[in-house]
């Protein structure tokens, strides 16, 4: 099978537009997010469209200066743009001070590979004052360049869904994209085999180094074997006891283990859906969504693969979730494009047809 | 997946690997219309067949590509 996905040039993040607006009113917006993500890319773009710059604190140099005098930096023009800022978590509290002193919206944007609320330090430095958004990998419609809109559709004219147009893609195509994922870095690689290294990589970078900085932990050997068990139960209900036997680990150590692959977004733990009024949820208490591309190694799809997967990648029967939170805010500001990536983004999915270079990359 | 938006209106997501959608696929999303009455204002079942088709009330079936590629 052919490779291949338009990664071209610039690719728009329907994101970038709802982060310009809410910075007329937000004084520090956070975008948080898997590394790699294009969370760089999309600062950068907000800053030059300010005329400021980007403050890197992934940059050794740049960190040991602003660790040593933070003030001076969160004083620049607005907005003041700080990449990876949890390397140098006491930026947050000079971010404060600063506040205090001009509390204008649009005066700081930064952004974090870590979940924000997984930092000790940053949980009460900013409190109230700051705005959370998550940046998820490329969705399929942002890949290709389309404007996606089906979930708008379904609420605003629900009987327009269905069209006499056949769809024309291939079970081999979907297979493809659901197991390309959503990193542009990863769709900027040609085939399978160098996409799955460049996953291979991301990951154990992610576990030996990333989780190092938030927690010092016993038993790191398991962790990789964590992960894998928890991915295998992507889309099906959430069994945190289960993954952490099968990896040698005891229930409780499974559950904070597992805590901190969601704080580096490896993994996405969603919660049942119920009505607030409602006796007791419709179902069971959570669901795991791996923040990757479908994990190929969990099912028979490998796109090698000649005979069509017989274990559909969604294989329960009905899951029901959502994301009151998100949903709202999103519903309010500006339809459901940054629905989570259940939705629009995950599993992700690469169309095909001319890969090309050039598409913008986080790292 | 269920999606309930602020005003309380709910759309449901039913997935399938498979290029058919059985009826018994479409339970899940009956459930829940039938709970939640008018507040359910659709669902859909994708999968990766070719076809797109009203099932039942409310309920509809659709490629999943209809995801990227609105016709709309």
């Amino acid at each position: 099978m052919s490779a291949g996905a338009p990664l071209r040039g610039l690719v728009s993040r329907q994101i970038a537009d709802v982060a310009q607006r809410r910075l007329t009113d937000e004084p520090v917006l956070a975008l948080q997010g898997p590394r790699a993500v294009g969370k760089t890319t999309l600062l950068r773009r907000l800053a030059a469209a300010h005329g400021t710059v980007v403050i890197d604190l992934d940059d050794l140099e740049t960190r040991d200066a602003v660790a040593a005098d933070p003030a001076i930096f969160v004083s620049g023009p607005a907005p003041v743009c700080i990449d990876e800022y949890q390397h140098v978590p006491l930026v947050l509290d000079a971010i404060k001070a600063e506040l205090n002193r001009d509390g204008a919206p649009g005066r700081f944007v930064i952004t974090g590979s870590t979940r924000h609320d997984a930092l000790p330090q940053a949980a009460q430095a900013l409190t109230g004052r700051l705005h959370l958004m998550t940046v998820y990998p490329l969705s399929q419609g942002e890949i290709s360049g389309v404007h996606e809109h089906l979930i708008e559709t379904l609420f605003n004219a629900p009987d327009a869904v269905v069209t006499a147009n056949a769809s024309t893609t291939s079970r081999a195509e979907y297979i493809e994209r659901a197991t390309s994922g959503g990193f542009p870095p990863a769709l900027l690689r040609q085939t399978y085999a160098a996409r799955a290294r460049w996953f291979d990589d991301y990951i154990s970078l992610c576990l030996e180094r990333d989780v190092a900085e938030l927690a010092r932990i016993q038993q790191k050997a398991a962790l990789p074997q964590l992960l894998t068990r928890l991915a295998a139960q992507t889309a099906q209900v959430l069994n945190v006891a289960a993954a952490g036997q099968a990896a040698g680990l005891k229930a409780r150590t499974a559950e904070n283990y597992t805590r901190l692959l969601e704080a580096l977004f490896l993994i996405h733990r969603l919660p049942a859906w119920a009505r607030p009024s409602a006796h007791a949820p419709l179902r069971c208490p959570s669901y795991m969504w791996s923040t990757q591309a479908w994990p190929p190694d969990c099912c028979d799809s490998r796109p090698t693969s000649s005979t069509a997967p017989n274990r559909p990648p969604y294989s329960n029967s009905a899951t029901y979730w959502r994301h009151s939170s998100s949903a709202r805010r999103s519903s309010r500001s500006h339809g459901w494009t940054e629905y989570p990536p259940s939705v629009t983004g995950e599993p992700t999915m690469v169309p095909r047809s001319n890969w090309s270079s050039n598409a913008t990359t986080d790292q | 997946m269920v999606i309930e938006r602020d005003d309380g209106s709910v759309i449901g997501i039913e997935v399938k690997a498979g290029t058919r959608v059985a009826g018994k696929d479409l339970a899940g999303l009956r459930v829940i219309r039938d709970t939640l009455g008018d507040a359910f204002i659709a669902g859909v079942a994708l999968h990766t067949g070719a076809r797109s088709y009203t099932a039942d009330d409310r309920i509809h079936v659709l490629p999943i590509d209809r995801l990227w590629t609105p016709t709309l």
